[in-house]
């Protein structure tokens, strides 16, 4: 069934603060610049601002875990005050889920009529301490059966995924090489990318350090110190607003677990990027050959691979292929994380991905622009719970 | 914050009321795996309820058949120094051939990265690592 608010809500704002790595500022500081350039991009006074919405909640492994409002988290609260705007804030919405779960939840609660402006927004920093450690003495919960193992480690989680994949379908790193250079050619032509200013070659993608092999450290976003923030109203407000709307046509989030001895699988990845594509494709009655450019979420490269399948781009063992012969570049027939997506802007748990969407529907991209697109999709996470797909369409 | 002489050799498992039957099963040199007297589905890690049926009914039981390499990584600096000695280490997910798709996460012992290929068959071993605890490991059941 379509859903019946396709297409009348928007984002009208988009807005980073600056990338970088250990750049001593705090994430008050980052968001508040975010929030502030989306509303500046919007063309909207902060007064007007009656809804707030994040995930607060850092990664669940490395570096030194606080709670302080401003300096660990900024939750929509704070924000609110920061902002001086909190005895008009009629909405707020704070989740464990991935940031993007907020995006859902802001254009619900503009649909039901709680509120009219929304920002969305996350903020990331590099925490003291190595970001991927284990550093307890024993390990508790799911971890017991990770831990004393060496496995409590995401990165080690999708090598698995990675191995797996190659082993069935006959791939090595070298498939990978020339999406990550395209991705990276991506990032330098987005001014909010962190590697920006930084070339690669397929040679440097080989010859680089494994983390857990054969994942290494070009296959995994870079933490970094910033934050985005989207502004979200009604499409009917955001045409009065300063630039043209990116308009939300749907979404799906994804509910399936596959609860097994890591965190994710490919087998599980893929059934659950299914029933998000499945639910997408239902409930915005679109298809994948209507996709103009593709946003697919990068954590880590494998997850691109997983998304194409899963959403329907490519069959079962295809996806790597498609990136290897290089389709989904930006002079590709579908042109994939055209700023450079997570492992070129640095990691923003998927704001990357939506910012990107809006941008390209709204024909801001810039040196990256895909022509004619008239639907830009993001994915975000890995495709089991938690994960989300958004469909922005560019307004007439 | 952890300081220098608290960094764990190797983290040590920590069993639980929901996880005791495994550790148990360890110790006593058998892999016993949770599994579900209402729907009969094994499922690993062990959880408080049946992630297929939704029953509370749920046993440990020795696990029947064999197992098979589904998958890998290895990793070249250790995540924690009792790893140090274990380099490269092999991190492996054992698929037991009683129900496809149930994984196992353990190290895999005894061999090379090179001689690793999908589906190739595993038996556990079980490695004491202190202060009374034993971890199920693998390794490659040919050559025995
Ligand atoms: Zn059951």
């Amino acid at each position: 069934m379509i859903w019946e608010h396709r297409n009348r809500i928007a984002v009208a704002g988009v807005g980073y603060s600056a990338i970088g790595r250990r750049s001593g500022r705090t994430l008050a500081s980052l968001t508040l610049e975010a929030c502030k350039a989306a509303l500046t991009d919007a063309g909207l006074d902060q007064r007007e601002v009656d809804g707030i919405a994040t995930s607060p909640s850092m990664p669940r492994y490395g570096g030194r875990k606080g709670v302080d409002e401003g300096v660990d988290v900024v939750t929509p609260h704070y924000l609110a005050e920061l902002l001086g705007v909190a005895p008009q804030i009629a909405w707020t919405g704070s989740t464990n889920a991935m940031v993007t779960q907020s995006l859902i939840d802001g254009a619900l609660a503009i649909a039901a009529g709680l509120c009219r402006h929304v920002l969305v927004y996350r903020a990331l920093h590099v925490p003291d301490g190595r970001y991927v450690n284990f550093d307890s003495a024993f390990a508790t919960g799911p971890d017991q059966f990770l831990a004393p193992y060496g496995f409590s480690m995401p990165p080690a989680w999708v090598a698995t995924v990675m191995r797996r994949y190659f082993e069935l379908h006959g791939y090595s790193r070298a498939d990978f090489a020339r999406y990550i250079v395209d991705n990276r050619d991506n990032a330098r032509r987005n001014p909010n990318a962190w590697c920006r200013d930084k070339p690669l070659s397929a040679e440097d993608y080989l010859s680089t350090r494994m983390i857990a092999d054969p994942v290494s450290m070009l296959d995994c976003d870079l933490p970094v110190d910033g934050s985005c923030a989207l502004l979200l109203t009604t499409t009917e407000r955001a045409r009065d607003l300063r630039r043209k709307p990116a308009l939300l046509t749907g979404f799906a989030a994804s509910t399936h677990n596959g609860g097994s001895a890591i965190p994710m699988t490919l087998e599980h990845m893929l059934e659950g990027g299914r029933q998000v594509a499945k639910r997408l494709w239902e409930t915005t009655g679109l298809s994948p050959a209507e996709v103009g450019s593709a946003q697919l979420y990068d954590g880590f490269s494998m997850l691109v691979v997983t998304w194409l399948e899963s959403m329907g781009f490519c069959k079962d063992g295809e996806g790597l292929a498609f990136l290897r012969d290089g389709h989904g570049a930006l002079s590709g027939s579908l042109p994939v994380n055209t700023g450079g997506g997570a492992l070129g802007e640095g990691r923003l748990h998927g704001m990357t991905q939506i910012a990107e969407a809006v941008l390209q529907v709204s024909g801001r991209a810039g040196e990256r622009q895909v022509e004619g697109a008239q639907h830009s999709l993001a994915t975000i996470s890995n495709g089991l719970s938690k994960a989300t797909a958004f469909l922005f369409a560019r307004a007439d | 914050m952890a300081v220098a002489d608290e960094i764990p050799l190797r983290p040590l498992p920590w069993p639980d009321a929901i996880s005791a039957g495994f550790w148990e099963g360890a110790k006593a040199g058998e892999l016993r795996i949770q599994k579900c007297r209402y729907c009969e589905r094994w499922q690993h890690p062990p959880a408080i309820a049946c992630m297929a049926c939704g029953s509370e009914e749920l046993g440990f039981q020795p696990l029947p058949g064999g197992l098979r390499l589904y998958s890998w990584t290895v990793l070249h600096d250790a995540p924690a120094p009792g790893f140090k000695t274990m380099l490269p280490l092999i991190l492996g997910l054992a698929e037991a051939e009683a129900q496809q798709g149930l994984l196992i996460a353990a190290n895999i012992l005894g061999t090379g990265e090179s001689a690793l290929r999908l589906g190739m068959p595993l038996t556990p071993v079980f490695e004491p690592i202190g202060e009374g605890h034993v971890l199920v490991q693998f390794k490659p059941a040919t050559g025995q």
